[in-house]
């Protein structure tokens, strides 16, 4: 997707009080301006091109069969078009949707509230990528881990909830989070600390889940 | 761990990522046995990487809700109407508005003499099938429904009006005259290079859609369409032969290269590895915007016939090509995979 960006728009949209690395680095910044103007191929573009990265986020938080997919996705890419005249460039746009889509889903899901059933599909989520596949019982094991993940996330405070979800169920390390969420790298760690002692305590209140922080991290089925 | 300043969280990312570097492995070993909570951490990463980044059907949905998108955020586009400053021509125009409805409403207000009842009558009498036919028509055409549309556009001239098909109900977002939606649901609604260069403005797509004149290429995106249609309701057979329908018979057309990857995808689907192959490949042969696709596709299709050297290189090209796709991590820890079991 990304090479379907004009390259001669990249020195004429760009503001002078911006990062300069950060433009060189960042191929979808050409577009920032031009969006912000209200340009409609280029808004097509971008969103065409973050288009995946919002997509799989909101899979993950959401649950990849929730029937709300296709609405919070529209909701993030809604936000982040707004959002842009708010970019300063200390991140790639990529990573700025990334984090607009991931705030989404969460105030989706919070705003969905406490819903027994909410995850119930999940369960049987599609493995298209993956080498080994798992057999049954560890994906529903698998399964019940993300549920509770997913669940603390609501419960959280959301800047605990944010990077939670950004490390544990997106795989950004500490660097990255802390660059998307504009944050110091102390203050992520931090974070994640007492996020991560959220989900022990969640853990060791499920006899099965148990099993993962006492010492057996391999499927013991 | 080779850098001491790094954090013990990043080895599980990277380790999940594929990206472990030499003498990690161990290192993460010995600190996922001393601390539960970075075990506990890992090993919910690995549950949420167990769910694919990109799954059949990813290409159409990313369209429809950025199209859905675009056409929400539309209205702030028309701002500028509330800009505009008045000029002379605008103020000729208003006259010349106003002087046509006043001509307009003569005939009702004014009284007429005997000779003119008439005219004047005959105007307030329902038109003659003919006229009514000329002046509605082509309103259905700017909204056509999927199947229909090849046919509305043929027949149009032989058609009462109130009898011509309206958008169907799973028409995927809302479409209408002005609006530069297009082919919704299928995979040629993402912009290709062409699309962003040629600057897709809406009046060259309005000019598009009024267009009644496209044979060929109407029934070939109406078979793309369909077999997108059956794809997402789970008719994967049907889904099939009306893609090998597509290719048979517009064999030359973008819809049929489009379809290459979308075959290619439902034979995989089905255990056709081999056909499956062909398909990746035959797309491959030719650039387009699901190169990407059709890279992981030939690279999947090869893993399961087990031609791990072509795998390989599939999984190179795509990685030297995209660096920064979704499917990067899928195939760095696939060739982390391969390089092991040549190793063993």
């Amino acid at each position: 997707m990304l090479r379907l960006i004009d390259e001669s728009g990249r020195e004429s949209n760009s503001s002078s009080d911006e990062p300069a690395g950060a433009r060189q680095r960042d191929p979808l910044h050409a577009l920032v301006g031009k969006c912000i103007r209200g340009d409609h191929v280029s808004e097509r573009t971008l969103l065409t091109a973050v288009g995946p990265a919002v997509l799989a986020i909101v899979r993950r938080v959401m649950g990849s069969q929730s029937p709300e997919i296709d609405d919070v996705c529209q909701e993030a890419s809604i936000g982040l078009l707004s959002a842009l005249p708010s970019f300063r460039a200390e991140c790639t746009v990529l990573h700025f949707a990334c984090r607009v889509a991931l705030l989404t889903s969460l105030a989706a899901r919070r705003r969905r509230g406490n819903n027994p059933r909410r995850d119930s599909n999940d369960v049987v989520e599609s493995d298209e990528l993956v080498d080994n596949a798992p057999s049954p019982a560890e994906l529903i094991d698998s399964a019940r881990r993300r549920t509770v993940l997913r669940d603390l996330l609501d419960e959280l405070p959301l800047p605990q909830a944010e990077v939670l979800a950004l490390h544990v169920a997106l795989g950004h390390t500490v660097e990255e989070t802390s660059a998307m969420i504009g944050a110091p790298v102390n203050t992520v760690r931090s974070r994640l600390r007492r996020g991560l002692s959220a989900l022990r305590d969640k853990f060791s209140q499920d006899r099965k889940l148990r099993e993962v922080i006492g010492g057996r991290h391999e499927q013991p089925e | 761990m080779s850098n001491p300043n790094d954090h013990p969280e990043n080895l599980s990312v990277r380790s999940r990522r594929g990206a472990l570097r030499s003498g990690e492995e161990a290192e993460l070993e010995r600190l996922l046995a001393a601390s539960p909570a970075l075990r506990m951490a890992h090993q919910v990463g690995k549950d949420f990487d167990q769910i694919a980044a990109v799954e059949g059907g990813d290409e159409q949905r990313i369209a429809r809700f950025v199209e859905r998108t675009l056409a929400a955020r539309a209205p702030r586009h028309r701002r500028w109407f509330g800009r505009l400053r008045p000029s002379p021509w605008m103020a000729a125009a208003a006259v010349f508005a106003v002087c046509g409805v006043a001509f307009g409403l003569r005939g009702v207000w004014w009284p007429q003499p005997s000779a003119t009842v008439a005219t004047s009558n005959a105007r307030l009498l329902p038109r003659p099938a003919n006229t009514a036919r000329k002046m509605t028509a082509p309103r259905a055409v700017t909204e056509p429904n999927d199947e229909t549309s090849a046919v509305t556009t043929q027949s149009n001239q032989n058609v009462a009006a109130p009898n011509l098909p309206t958008p169907s109900g799973d028409q995927a977002a809302p479409v209408n005259s002005t609006s530069p939606i297009r082919n919704l649901g299928s995979p040629s609604a993402l912009p290709t290079p062409e699309d962003v260069r040629n600057d897709d403005s809406p009046r060259k797509d309005s000019t598009a859609i009024f267009s009644v004149d496209q044979p060929a290429e109407s029934n070939a995106a109406a078979l793309l369409r369909q077999a997108n249609r059956a794809r997402s309701a789970g008719e994967i057979d049907r889904a099939a032969a009306l893609l090998k329908e597509l290719q048979t018979k517009f064999g030359s057309s973008p819809e049929a290269h489009v379809s290459l990857v979308s075959l290619g995808k439902l034979l995989m689907l089905s255990g056709s590895r081999e056909a499956a192959l062909q398909q990746f490949t035959s797309y491959l042969e030719r650039s387009g915007p699901l190169e990407e696709e059709a890279l992981v596709g030939r690279a999947q299709a090869l893993q399961g016939l087990g031609r791990a050297s072509e795998e390989r290189n599939t999984w190179e090209r795509l990685l030297a090509h995209f660096p920064g796709s979704v499917y990067a991590a899928a195939a760095r820890k696939r060739l982390v995979a391969l390089s092991k079991g040549v190793a063993e």
